[in-house]
């Protein structure tokens, strides 16, 4: 559908396609969390408040079928919130999330500026005519709210527009109160009848207790009748809001000392309410009002008395203060509001920024990173200690900001996890498995483009997992097993970089028939012996399937050489362990960050090189005397690559040379190289298109002194080069 | 308001007619205050109150704290229905401690 939209709401408009997306995958998690927990009170109007947030938005837009549309959903939310309408979550929770789901293809179409499709105007009708299908006709009579309160009709002043919590808790259920009342000296000669005022707010429920307060009453002599010296204090249950128990004193509010305060058994029951209040910019006051513990009017008599302080003495009292010293609530209550005010002004701080601006800035830090070493560097070769000292500062400074730059891109993987539980239930229900998702460590923080890049591979690894790791129930149930399978998502930060785990508690991997197919396809020859693990890892050979079945699922044997491709993409490797009956887990591993690194910076021939300090596990002299291509390490052979042979660089002929060992899980290596010049700080540069496909060098950084050094490409080392005979294809080092 | 004078030596009864309110409160009060001077044993007889307001109760209330500081011996009798609706109000039976009898058109 083509909009037009003045371009200076084009800005405000894409926040509202973010941000109704981020109320669409609540919406999506609070409905598949009911399958399992239910739909509460809070939940139910968090639902409702999705929808009416991107009612409202979309109609400042003018996006009316959109309003149209989320209409009649918001409808469908409020009635079964008012309690007008029954939720059964079997018919309920299908049709939330289809709508759910046609609302995203709203914002697609709209965001995109798309045609609407015939088959999307079908399924908008169609959803149109189930929500209207499911609303209950409502017998007569029971459609109204029953009455608050028997209110005779009376000459008492209804409270002007009191803002009626839509939660108030129990509205139905007389809650109790405690009055405290002292009329006005000129009460009677007003006109007023302390008891008449009694004898109406015993209409409006029931006193459960009164003292009538004679503290004020003069000695008779001096007792001046047609005074009023008369208080009370009050219990008193009610179904009325405190607003309604306030108006009942009217006539005299200006004159009586009033105080209406919910009994302290009540307090919790508002805080509950304070706590689940909506998310928006509260003041204090307003949040007070809004759940009724404060009338409109005592709040605008505590501002004056507030801005009188100010005037009369210059000190400014908080509001809170005042609302306790004057008993207009209880201090548990502020206390409360704060607590609230407070996490509405953490969340108010967000700042929506541009990942590319983000981005420029992480770049220029990164550049900073490196000026900061060269001036280091300039310092250290002056030999002027003042000089020294103060680029060690600035580099200490800088680090600072390296690190506040770096954690600003990091978002919790959560984020990502949060689209797995509707693909597991959807998955799960297409190939008739009983399968559950559990999903631990869901704060780890990474990168946002790591973020961004992992979900596809996930997402995959998930589906092959359920597809061909879980068994069907039966089979299952034969075996002993839960007949429900589970799939466990994991995260957490390792001791370089991030681990992410999808692990499946299915049939586990079959080694032979593994073998088999790898065999037949040529990958590997028949008399190679071969660990658990590399057989399982020709798994992610390019043309590898095993599924004896291809299902819409997982793939058709393109998929897990692709997944391995994205992860090496983001410089993560992925390794596989499977028990046989037991289950199969996918360790994922990536590290903190893609544009910085700590490197190990090395001289191979003339060049400097960066080998990845994460990776090193440690430096060894040569000794000369070994055979080509093999070291012995502690009785274990480990695999020797000469450097400046691979990378054809003219060896300086007297140098020493040193062995690095470097590995990954269990691979290990050992790379032949000149002088090691120590660990440095290095900003990774994407190789140009020209030398994006060299082998062994996955970027380049800039040293402090300004020369280039390309980064080993480690991953990519231990594959080709810890089994040499292994590999099909020879390597130049070899 | 009419107020009716009984005497016999210290022992004083005053019957009151009328409305028991703001109107009658002043008047009232100057006449209690006399009695309260002259009488050991003081008897307010309500029984032709027809209406009580807060003003009134508030004038009992006085009277009976000023009594018993001078050692004058108070009680109200014959309460009518007015009273006794106004003090269960108020809670204010058990504070003035007299017998409330329910009248004959009561029960």
């Amino acid at each position: 559908m083509m909009i037009d939209i003045d371009p200076a709401l084009q800005g405000a408009m894409e926040t509202f396609f973010e941000e109704s997306r981020d109320l669409l995958q609540e919406m999506e998690q609070i409905l598949l969390g009911v399958e399992t927990h239910g739909l509460e009170a809070e939940q139910l109007n968090a639902l409702f408040r999705a929808a009416h947030t991107i009612k409202g938005s979309a109609g400042l837009f003018g996006l009316d079928p959109l309003v149209r549309f989320t209409h009649r959903l918001e409808n469908l939310l409020d009635r079964i919130r008012a309690g007008q309408q029954a939720f059964a979550a079997e018919q309920m929770v299908p049709l939330l999330l289809a709508c759910a789901d046609h609302l995203g293809a709203y914002l697609a179409m709209l965001q995109g500026a798309e045609p609407f499709q015939p088959d999307f105007l079908a399924e908008d009708v169609r959803l149109l005519e189930a929500l209207e299908a499911v609303q209950q006709p409502q017998p007569e009579g029971s459609r109204l709210p029953a009455p608050v309160s028997n209110r005779p009709a009376s000459p008492v002043v209804q409270p002007a527009d009191t803002p009626a919590p839509a939660d108030q808790p129990q509205a139905s259920q007389p809650a109790s109160w405690h009055i405290s009342l002292r009329f006005g000296v000129d009460t009677f000669r007003d006109g007023m009848d302390p008891l008449s005022f009694l004898q109406y707010l015993r209409q409006m429920g029931e006193i459960l207790g009164l003292v009538t307060l004679t503290d004020q009453l003069p000695k008779f002599a001096e007792l001046d009748p047609e005074s009023c010296y008369l208080g009370f204090e009050i219990a008193f249950a009610s179904t009325a809001s405190k607003a309604e128990l306030a108006a009942v004193f009217d006539f005299v509010k200006d004159s009586c000392t009033l105080h209406i305060l919910p009994s302290h058994d009540r307090l919790p029951e508002y805080l509950r309410m304070i706590e689940s209040l909506p998310e928006a910019d509260h003041k204090l006051g307003e949040i007070l009002v809004a759940v009724g513990s404060l009338t409109p009017e005592e709040l605008q008599q505590a501002l004056g008395q507030q801005r009188e302080e100010e005037d009369r003495s210059g000190q400014h009292h908080p509001l809170g203060e005042i609302l306790v010293a004057s008993q207009m609530v209880q201090e548990p209550l502020v206390q409360g509001a704060l607590a609230k005010q407070q996490q509405q002004r953490a969340q108010r701080q967000m700042l929506r920024i541009h990942a590319e601006e983000l981005d420029q800035l992480v770049d220029l830090v990164g550049e900073l990173v490196i000026a900061s070493a060269g001036n280091r560097l300039r310092a250290q070769e002056e030999e002027r200690e003042l000089r020294v000292e103060a680029a060690v500062q600035v580099a200490r400074l800088v680090e600072e900001i390296r690190d506040r730059a770096l954690h600003l891109r990091m978002i919790e993987v959560n984020e990502i996890y949060q689209r797995f539980p509707r693909v597991v239930r959807d998955t799960a229900k297409q190939l008739g498995k009983d399968i559950r998702l559990e999903i631990r460590g869901e704060q780890t923080e990474l990168d946002k483009s790591m973020a961004e890049k992992i979900v596809d591979p996930l997402m995959h690894l998930v589906r092959n997992a359920m597809d061909h790791g879980i068994e069907p129930a039966a089979t299952r149930q034969a075996t002993g097993k839960d007949p429900q399978g589970r799939i466990l998502l994991q995260a957490r930060h390792d001791a370089s970089g991030i681990l992410i785990e999808v692990q499946d508690d299915g049939a586990g991997l079959q080694r032979d028939k593994i073998l088999r197919k790898a065999i037949e396809k040529g990958l590997v020859q028949e008399d190679q012996k071969l660990s658990d693990a590399e057989v399982f890892a020709l798994i992610f050979a390019p043309g590898f399937s095993t599924a004896e079945k291809i299902s819409d699922i997982s793939g058709r044997g393109v998929g897990m050489d692709v997944v391995k491709q994205n992860i090496e993409s983001i410089r993560g490797s992925i390794d596989i362990e499977s028990q046989p009956g037991q289950g199969t887990t996918i360790r994922i591993r990536l590290p903190l960050t893609l544009s910085i690194i700590d490197g190990f910076v090395v001289r191979i021939g003339k060049g400097l090189f960066v080998i990845p300090s994460d990776a090193v596990e440690e430096c060894l002299e040569y000794p000369q005397v070994e055979a080509a291509g093999y070291l012995q390490l502690r009785g274990q052979p480990l695999p020797l690559l000469d450097l400046a042979a691979m990378f054809q660089v003219e060896q300086d002929a007297g140098s020493r040379r040193n062995v690095i060992v470097v590995g990954q899980g269990s691979e290990r290596i050992g790379v032949l190289v000149g002088a090691i010049l120590g660990n440095q700080q290095t900003v990774i540069k994407p190789l140009g298109r020209l030398f994006e496909s060299l082998p062994g060098i996955s970027a380049a950084t800039i040293l402090g002194n300004g020369e280039l050094a390309p980064i080993l490409d480690i991953a990519h080392l231990l594959q080709h080069h810890t089994r040499p005979s292994r590999t099909a294809q020879p390597t130049s080092s070899s | 308001m009419e107020i009716r004078e009984e005497r016999h030596g210290e022992q004083l009864q005053l019957g009151l007619q009328g409305n028991l309110d703001i109107y009658a409160v002043a008047q009232l009060r100057e006449r209690l205050l006399s009695a309260l001077a002259s009488a050991h044993t003081l008897d307010i007889d309500l029984h032709q109150v027809e209406e009580i307001d807060g003003a009134g109760l508030q004038l009992l209330l006085a009277l009976k704290r000023g009594a018993s500081e001078q050692g004058c011996q108070l009680s109200l009798s014959n309460h009518p229905p007015a009273v006794v609706e106004a003090m269960e109000l108020c809670r204010l039976s058990s504070f003035f401690g007299d017998p409330i009898l329910l009248q004959r058109e009561q029960a």
